[in-house]
């Protein structure tokens, strides 16, 4: 009884984080904003859910198949959304105006692409990107 | 096995409604996005959500076999995000 209603909580838990994920994809205002809700909300929830389901089978094979589902899942979603976001950087995609610090301006070379560092003797050289 | 989701009568309907509306929040930012960017991760969510569903098909019948339909579905839902970005980003290079 007691696993029952823990599976039906784990569910609808997942449930809910995916739609908080896609609810807000579709309200945030940029890019970067709509990325930060959508990756990790959504991997959570995903993964819940998961677990839930691998409580409801209650068997060993499904167990391992959906530990191996949620490892896969949850190792390569941060991987592919880092991957977009750095591209959306690159490609020049304009972030909020009420984004308040960017802290890659004037320090990212983009033809070369390497980062300067923090150090005040070495910032200067670059003339800032807009 | 999947008695456990039928004991429960209210529960289906309310994760299946639910992830189709968070499905059609997804497709509408992939329709509206105003960038190229918004729309690859629409459809990310957009396959994470499909995988969801694929995990709960298999406990609501009791196949298991749709849970290596989620897994294969996970693959490519990373394979596509990270060949995009690539591909943004080796656009973004030529243009500069």
């Amino acid at each position: 009884m007691i696993v029952t209603w823990l599976i039906v909580l784990l569910l609808l838990l997942g449930v809910g984080f995916v739609l908080v994920a896609a609810i807000g994809l579709l309200r945030l205002p940029d890019f970067y904003c709509r990325t930060h809700a959508m990756a990790k909300a959504g991997a959570f929830g995903g993964s819940l859910l998961l677990i839930g389901v691998a409580l409801a089978f209650g068997s060993w094979l499904v167990a391992v198949k959906v530990i191996l589902i949620i490892i896969f899942f949850y190792a390569t979603t941060p991987v592919a959304t880092h991957m977009i976001g750095r591209a959306a950087f690159l490609r020049g995609t304009r972030s909020w105006e009420g984004t308040g610090v960017n802290e890659l301006q004037g320090r990212y070379d983009i033809q070369k692409q390497n980062l300067r560092g923090w150090k005040p003797e070495e910032r200067g050289e670059f003339e800032p990107r807009e | 096995m999947q008695e456990v989701l039928t004991m429960v009568p209210w529960l289906l309907p309310v994760l299946y409604g639910g992830m189709a509306i968070a499905f059609f929040c997804a497709v509408l930012r992939l329709i509206i996005g105003p960038d190229l960017p918004d729309r690859v991760v629409a459809l990310d969510l957009a396959l994470a959500i499909v995988l969801c569903v694929a995990a709960v098909y298999a406990a609501e019948t009791g196949h298991q076999h749709f849970l290596d339909v989620a897994l294969a579905i996970g693959v490519i839902a990373f394979i596509s995000t990270v060949a995009l970005a690539r591909f943004l980003e080796r656009g973004a290079m030529e243009e500069q």
